[in-house]
């Protein structure tokens, strides 16, 4: 284990805490830290409620803490479903979304909409199950397709049934009526705002389940990247592997995206500045993904809550996930000289 | 331990259609022998050695310790029989230690950590294979000759008790590649089950116990080196009119005729 891994992860877990604290904190009303511990505490149980404004203590525990929380889940999500996706495509431009799952959100979300699914059960759960369905019908496909082997049949039925999703999401919207196409866009625009409890509950058990999985898949995936041949000789079943992997990575990518609608970058960028920094090995990148895409999404939505605060309207979260981790991105790029970007 | 092939044929699509690589190989291996596969190039060797290590499907029977190929499930497998590949690009920079960690992998569990053993088994190895002093080293900035050495240090990791190597010392200088060998011949004496296969026919006559020589998908001859490489046998599977004699050292030595 080097210096370098422990330093980084040790810095990820002392970080965490830190980070939900100061984005419970800071908002439209600043709350001292010492009142925002205090609200944790109470609603754990161990700090008498009555002694708490209980005006601050309802911002905190019903609208800021849901909101942080799901924003670092939704970041470690899209960060782990990233650094799996690009590992085994073996293309550093391979995104969460690889298998279906934003054309798949997509339709099961605008089909919620317009057929009035959405009143049953919330949209989140027709994204997922969209996205799901997208997922399955191109895992299937190309488990069947002989011919096209490895890692490009998936690619290629994940392009195909994607364009097939896309259609139907474009033919849905030419009959969606003006209030549905309005929610519709404001779902794809991707977002924090109003996340509640709730949407954690949505979130949170997939993302661990799927997290654990591939934890325990992540040596099978650094032999992966020899190439299949040395994969099998070393005792992993490539083809059998790949599968698990994007499965449980679009677990992941889905069960964020039906919460918080599509945000961009975080898992192209995160991973990219970890394996830049920890080199290849997937079971310290996965680790240090999910803690740095968690960090790193609380922080760019403090940002996008602190300026809505002052614009008036919050911008989408993508938007500052693109303009703050790009130039970070570039300058250890070039500072790097390129060394270690092998993937 | 044995591992036994019986009638193997193996048929690739090329560019000229349906190419017969492999058509109707026999072969006996057994341990504590180093039996080396020879022949020239395009003869099928590598193909042999690849479904010997159940890497490829093929037809005809395969088996290992009297029980077919197909029916051990792949990490099982993995603890039986550790395959070397000729290729040893690897695209991305793990160390070389890291890579030679992989080794192990058949014997880890999920969640299990890397265990005291695991760490010996790969000294052990890297010491073997004579690139421990790249241990900490990114793979991709070693030269052919360390990667190789690395790779082979990774299959000496996996501590099986069969052992195939595909042009083990292909990259390694005379000194090296009679190493290489000595090692593969010193393994298979203490009791593995190794197969090589050997570009250079002086370093495979000194080390091998047995040679099998290979031509166009087909078993040319089987046996001792002097067997095996007869000066007809070399007509035969290399086109080559050679002359085989015994060196001072008392070795088996050859050298090409005029014309």
């Amino acid at each position: 284990m080097s210096k370098r891994y422990v330093w980084i992860w040790a810095a990820g877990v002392a970080t965490l805490p830190l980070c939900v604290l100061l984005c419970v904190a800071v908002g439209t009303v600043p709350i001292p830290a010492l009142t925002v511990l205090r609200s944790l505490l109470s609603g754990l149980g161990l700090y008498p409620a009555e002694l708490l404004d209980a005006g601050h203590h309802t911002t905190i525990l019903f609208i800021r803490l849901p909101r942080v929380l799901v924003g670092g889940f939704a970041g470690a999500g899209l960060a782990v479903a990233g650094v799996v996706m690009q590992g085994v495509f073996r293309n550093p431009l391979a995104e969460p979304g690889v298998l279906g799952v934003s054309a798949g959100g997509s339709l099961g979300a605008l089909l919620a909409l317009t057929t009035g699914l959405a009143a049953w059960l919330p949209l989140p759960f027709w994204a997922f199950a969209g996205a799901m369905l997208a997922m399955t019908l191109i895992l299937g496909v190309s488990m069947r397709a002989h011919g096209v082997q490895g890692a490009s049949g998936l690619v290629l039925s994940g392009m195909a049934v994607s364009a097939l999703f896309s259609a139907f999401t474009s033919l849905a919207l030419t009959r969606a009526n003006e209030f549905q196409v309005a929610n519709y866009i404001f779902w794809t625009m991707g977002g924090l705002a109003n996340r509640r409890w709730e949407h954690l509950a949505m979130l949170a058990p997939p993302l661990l389940l799927a997290l654990a999985a591939l934890w325990a898949l992540a040596r099978r995936l650094d032999l992966l990247l020899l190439g299949d041949e040395q994969a099998r000789a070393l005792g992993a079943h490539p083809g059998r592997t790949r599968v698990l992997l994007v499965a449980l990575a679009s677990l992941c990518a889905a069960a964020v995206v039906s919460v918080t609608g599509p945000i961009g970058f975080v898992g192209l960028i995160v991973p990219h500045i970890l394996r830049l920094l920890l080199g290849p090995s997937h079971r310290r990148l996965l680790i240090c993904s999910a803690l740095g895409g968690a960090v790193f999404l609380m922080l760019c939505d403090l940002l996008v809550r602190v300026l809505g605060a002052a614009r008036g309207n919050e911008l989408p979260v993508g938007i500052v996930t693109a303009l703050l981790g790009a130039p970070f991105f570039l300058t250890l790029l070039v500072r790097r000289g390129g060394r270690g970007v092998s993937l | 331990m044995s591992l036994i092939a019986r009638n193997v044929r193996y048929s690739a699509i090329g560019p000229q259609g349906r190419v017969e690589i492999l058509q109707g190989v026999d072969l006996n291996a057994t341990k504590g022998q180093l039996l080396g596969l020879c022949g020239p190039n395009g003869a099928g060797k590598s193909t042999l050695l690849r479904a010997l290590g159940g890497l490829i499907p093929v037809n005809g029977d395969i088996s290992l310790l009297g029980q077919s190929l197909g029916s051990y499930g792949v990490r099982r497998l993995a603890r039986q029989i550790a395959y070397m590949h000729q290729d040893t690009q690897v695209p991305f920079g793990f160390t070389a230690r890291q890579i030679v960690a992989m080794g192990r992998h058949p014997y880890r569990g999920a969640f299990g950590g890397f265990s005291s053993a695991d760490e010996e088994a790969v000294d052990q190895a890297m010491a073997l294979s004579a690139c421990a002093e790249h241990a900490q080293k990114q793979i991709t900035r070693l030269s052919g000759g360390e990667r190789q050495r690395v790779m082979l240090a990774r299959a000496l990791a996996q501590d099986t008790p069969a052992l195939l190597l595909d042009e083990p010392a292909s990259s390694q200088d005379v000194r090296l590649a009679h190493q290489v060998f000595a090692l593969a011949a010193r393994l298979a004496s203490q009791g593995k089950l190794v197969i090589a296969v050997a570009h250079d026919l002086r370093v495979a006559a000194a080390y091998c116990h047995r040679i099998l020589l290979l031509a166009q998908g087909q078993v040319v001859e089987v046996g001792a080196p002097r067997q095996a490489l007869t000066e007809e046998n070399l007509a035969r599977a290399f086109g080559i009119r050679g002359r085989v004699f015994d060196n001072p050292a008392g070795q088996w030595d050859y050298y090409l005729e005029e014309g």
